[in-house]
Formats: C-alpha cells, structure tokens, sequence
C-alpha cells in the first residue's frame, strides 16, 4: 500500500496508486485479518459543512481500525465568529490527531490546513474542487465489477459546475483509461470542461447512448444563488434520468449517485430503487474504501 | 556645495526626448548642466539606467513598510487609493490622496486638493451615478475599476481551465469589458475626462484604442502583474494570484502588453495592497486580496517584455498626462528626483529625492 502524507485530492494520481487502494479494500470488504493497526490512534473529524454519510463514513472506517474518532461540528461559519481556518485546524491538530478529516465549504481548504498543520490532512470534500474518497468509493464500485475500465464509457450527469465530486471522478476515471462524458444544462456543464479531458453535451438522450454507468450528480440547490435551469420539473424532463430512459440503457448498464438524492429531480425514485442502482452500494463500499485511504496516511 | 556626479548611465527623459549615454550631475539637490561644477562625489552607474523617478496612479498604503516599498521601488509620487492609511511619514515621498468618487450610491464629497477622483477596487453602482460622477468632476479625471458585478458573482480568480480544475469561480472578460464599453457610452455623451483602472482584457484595451481614435477624453492604465501572469499563477491556490481585478488567459495578457507599449495604455498603476495576516489566515476564496507590489513594479513590467524607454514613459510622462500634472524630467534645473535602475539584476538599485539618496 502506498504512503500519502496527505490526501488532498485525485488530480496526477496515477493508475497503480488508486488500484493499490481497490486492492486494498477488497481485503477489508472480504473481511481479511487486521489487528486494528489505527488503536489507541486519533482521528479528528472536523466538518464546517452538514454531512451525514461522509462523516459516519469516515467514523465507521476509523473504528473499524481501532482508532479513536473525535467529532469537530461547525456550526455556521467559524470565520463569521472571528475564528480563522488556520487558528481552528491548529487547535484540532495540538488535539494530537494523525490525521484531520476536513470538509469545508472553500475550495483549497483542505490543501490549506495541510500547509499549517503537523498531521495529515485527508479532504472529505472542499468546496467545489474535489472530494477524493467519494471518487475513490465510485470507481472502487465499478472497478469490482468491471476489474478494468478499457472501451468503458462513464457518463456523469448533473450539477456539475456546483460538484467536487465529478473532479474527483474525472481525474480518477480518466487515470484508469475510461472515457468520461459529462451532461447537463450548459449554465452547469461549462464548454471548458473538454480542456480536461471529457466529452461535453447538453443532450442527455444523446449522451446515454452505450454508456456502461450513469453516475447522477445532485442538484445543488443550496449552491445556487441564480437562476441556472427554468424549473426543476424542466430540469427532470431534460436532464433527470427518468424510468424512460434508464430502460433504454444498455442491460449490464449501472446507475450511481454521490447523495443525498433529490429524488424525482435529477433521479426518478423508481431508477434510485431500481437493479440497475449501485446507490447503497456505493455507501457500503465508502466504509472499505476509507478504510484504507486512512491506513494509507502517514 | 555639493555635487555628485553619476556616471557612464543610460539615461532615459522621455519628457525631455532623451535616450542615450551620458553623466548626470546634481549639484545641491538640483540636476545641472554637465561639467557646470566640480564634482564633490562620484558614483558609477555604468550599465545602469537613470530616469525620473516613478509615479504610482494607484496603491493602498497601510503601514509604513509601503512607504519603504516605494522607496526602494524608484518612485517618488503616489496616488494613494482612498482606502489608504493617513498620517504615514512621507519620507521625502510626494503622497497625494485620491477622493472617493462615491460613496455606496452617493456622490463622494469633491476634496479639492485630491489629484483625482477614484472608485478604487469596486465599480461605481450605475451608470446613472457615473454620468453625475462626470458632471460633478468638472475636468477632474475620474477614475473608474469597470467591472459589472452581475458577471463577477463569487468570483476570485479569472475564468479559465485552471479555475476550473481549483473549482474556483472564474470572473469572465466580458464583465470587464461590457462595463467598459458602458462606461465610454456614457463618457461619450456626458463628457467630462475618464480613467479606466487596471484594465485586462483584451475586449477592453480593443474599446480603449476605438474611443481613443474617436477623440474622447479617456485614458487608462495596467498593473505589472496583469501584464505578466496569466490565470494559471493560481495552480495550487497560490496566493500571488488572489488579486482584483483576476489574472486573465495568456491572450489577454498579451494583448494588455500590446496595449502597454503602443500606447493604448497610458500608465501602469502596481495596485500594490498588503493583506494583513489575518486577511490571509483563510483558504483562497476567504482570503482579502492584494500584492506587494511597489518594490518590484518597474523591473516587473521589464521583466514582462516592455522596452526601456516606454517602461520609464509608463511611470512617468504617462501618469503625469492621466492626472494633467508636468511631467518629471531629467533636465538642467529640475529637483533632482531620480532613480537607477540595474537592468542586469533586474532591481532598483536606488532612489534619489531632491538630491539625497533613499
């Protein structure tokens, strides 16, 4: 396994270090032996956005280790308190954890803390620049069914302007030889985008045509100070994947979404509840996937 | 008496016409005509560059480490944004305080003794307040940050890939630059003199040049960074490119250098800001903006390709022009206000005011 002093994000990670991690989460999901490697060890997470899964994700891992879990809640934003970012992970850090957990709603945060502190820094999400693990968890998903990603085409469609989450996936989809499409409303998939290496467009018919996974990005609402779309029921008819359109998928064909769905927006409930949904897989296999992305921090 | 001769420079005047190799003789704190006195100190400046020293159009001055910048930078006059800190020791510094243009969506009280009136590091809120700017000026130049806060919404760097790759929010050209095309309208009917601020678009110099053709009373000026790097100084979110206006694509910045040397651009401003420590105790989007930049200014924008005699003119004869003040020269019987320029190292070596070196 790999070492990272920290993990702050998928851009430049090669093929061989995110397998190492597939590998190595495997044998935590087939239940290998482990001696609880993290005991008497300090996790701190430290979360200034609401998170359910990522959080009781990154707390199932840390114990299924044997590490001590210390949970670190902003309510509302430390700087309109007067508290710094620095000031806040400084303090966590002479809490003596090996590594912090930060979710912030800036992007660069996490790199930020990781310049100002003497532990690890792992980012559970930073604005909207990236949010490794979710990648990690997404492609460690397919690649259990998949083992390789040669001639597979992966269509991300959604919020992508408001997503750290389709970084995250891009970097690490693209860095294991898939091909990756992007769709969605023009005011949220920006042309720019074919700059890093994706497909662009607007027509999601088109676009599923022979794709093997959908991964569905939430609509942001909270994200969104302007008008981006007319309405959300324009946005499912034109974006949503429908009951309509998950049928006309290819039959091995998956569908994935990061959470918490908007169920009946960007995602019909019945495709959420659906065979082709890896959904609550997906939630199931973050536990593994953090699990060594922790023992991998040093 | 005192007489110091410096010798074997390149002098640069572009007030008084001049490029060319020659000594310079100060004698009690004026220049003086070469041989008119017996030198009392020698200095030698072979290979370096002697000028007027430099104005700066734009600066926020906090504390009097600027002051010092400025110094050690070759100027001897600053416009000192309205934002700034009163009450620093000049230093043998001309400091000069620009008047708020407005204040929220009034006009600013006109202080007669301010240079110019500035809008600083915002727009100013309507076009309906900036034709009464203009009015209410009379010939005194506005000067105008042109940015339609419509298309700058969470904004802090330039658009492009590397905004996009940081999942940072890119400020598109076209907010600068559809306010400038609304703010030369206005000008174009209200009359009055305007001054567009650190421009960075390519768009926008194109605009500057066409009123410029068609006679309007407008001028305008770029900062060294905006004519240097380009929006992907912001890899890595670092902090040199938390500045405002953003760093912009390799084609703009080129066309911005373009409009520098051929005098579509009047002046360069260095908008140098000092974040204090806690503005930058925040990830890039938190953080304040602002550079130092008052220090470096001149050898930057030769560094950005800028020929010697338009990067003095830029700091000179440009600015004086903007705000209709005579411009510094280098000859016999002026104040000996200069600075020597070392083009090898790329530094100001040092600056002299009224005759004393700083």
């Amino acid at each position: 396994m790999p070492v990272f002093r920290h993990l702050l994000s998928l851009e430049g990670m090669g093929r061989p270090q995110i397998e190492a991690f597939f590998t190595r989460a495997a044998e935590f999901e087939a239940g290998g032996p482990h001696k609880a490697p993290l005991a008497g060890r300090l996790v701190a997470n430290l979360f200034f956005e609401p998170s359910t899964r990522t959080r009781s994700s990154f707390e199932a891992a840390a114990k299924a280790l044997g590490a001590d879990v210390l949970n670190w809640t902003v309510a509302g934003s430390s700087a309109s308190k007067g508290e710094t970012l620095l000031d806040t992970v400084r303090n966590i850090a002479a809490l003596g954890p090996f590594a912090i957990i930060i979710r912030h709603q800036a992007s660069g945060a996490a790199a930020f803390a990781a310049a100002n502190v003497p532990c690890s820094v792992i980012n559970a999400g930073d604005g909207r620049h990236e949010h490794p693990s979710q990648g990690l968890l997404d492609t460690y998903t397919l690649w259990r069914r998949w083992k390789t990603f040669q001639n597979r085409r992966v269509l991300v469609v959604g919020d992508v302007l408001h997503s750290r989450v389709v970084r995250s996936n891009l970097h690490a989809l693209k860095a294991l030889g898939a091909q990756v499409a992007l769709c969605g409303p023009r005011s949220l998939v920006h042309d720019g985008w074919a700059a890093l290496g994706a497909q662009v467009d607007t027509d999601l018919d088109r676009s599923l045509e022979g794709v093997d996974a959908v991964m569905v990005l939430r609509v942001q609402r909270e994200r969104m100070a302007d008008a981006f779309f007319a309405s959300e029921r324009e946005y499912h008819q034109r974006w949503g994947l429908s009951a309509e359109r998950a049928a006309r998928l290819k039959p091995d064909a998956v569908v994935m979404h990061p959470g918490p769905v908007n169920r009946g927006v960007e995602i019909a409930p019945e495709v959420a509840d659906g065979p082709r949904s890896l959904i609550l897989e997906q939630v199931r296999n973050g536990v593994f996937v953090r699990m060594a992305i922790l023992e991998s921090v040093k | 008496m005192t007489a110091l001769l410096l010798e074997g420079a390149r002098v640069i005047d572009p007030a008084g016409g001049e490029d060319g190799q020659r000594d310079v003789l100060i004698v009690d704190g004026r220049l003086a005509a070469p041989k008119s006195a017996t030198p009392t100190e020698r200095r030698d400046v072979s290979g370096c560059w002697v000028f007027p020293a430099l104005t700066d159009l734009r600066c926020v001055l906090r504390v009097q480490d600027d002051v010092a910048d400025a110094l050690a930078g070759g100027f001897a006059r600053l416009i000192a944004d309205p934002s700034s800190a009163r009450g620093l020791k000049a230093d043998g510094l001309e400091l000069r305080f620009a008047a708020e243009v407005t204040r929220g969506t009034e006009l600013g009280e006109r202080a007669l003794e301010a240079p110019c009136l500035s809008s600083g590091f915002a727009p100013i809120a309507t076009n309906g307040l900036l034709r009464r700017a203009l009015q209410h000026a009379e010939r005194k130049v506005v000067m105008l940050h042109a940015e339609d806060v419509t298309l700058t919404a969470g904004a802090v760097v330039g658009e492009g890939t590397t905004a996009l790759r940081l999942g940072l929010t890119g400020a598109p050209p076209e907010s600068e630059v559809a306010a400038v095309a609304a703010a030369l309208a206005v000008l174009e009917g209200t009359g009055g003199r305007l001054h567009f601020s650190h421009l960075t678009c390519r768009g926008s110099v194109e605009r500057i040049a066409q009123a410029k053709r068609q006679g309007l009373s407008v001028t305008a000026d770029a900062t060294p960074h905006h004519l240097r790097d380009d929006d992907a100084k912001a890899e890595g979110y670092g902090l040199e490119a938390r500045v405002w206006p953003p760093l912009r694509s390799r084609a703009d910045v080129e066309a911005v250098k373009k409009a520098a040397i051929d005098g579509t651009l009047d002046a360069v401003a260095t908008d140098h800001k000092r974040p204090s420590i806690l503005e930058r105790e925040h990830p890039f989007e938190m953080a304040a903006f602002g550079k130092l930049s008052l220090r470096t200014a001149f050898a930057d924008v030769v560094a950005a390709g800028v020929p010697a005699a338009r990067a003095v003119a830029l700091f000179t004869v440009g600015p004086a022009a903007v705000l209709g003040l005579t411009p510094p020269s280098l000859g016999a019987g002026q104040g000996a206000d200069l600075a020597v320029f070392d083009p090898q190292a790329n530094r100001m070596r040092y600056t002299i005011l009224q005759g004393a070196s700083r």
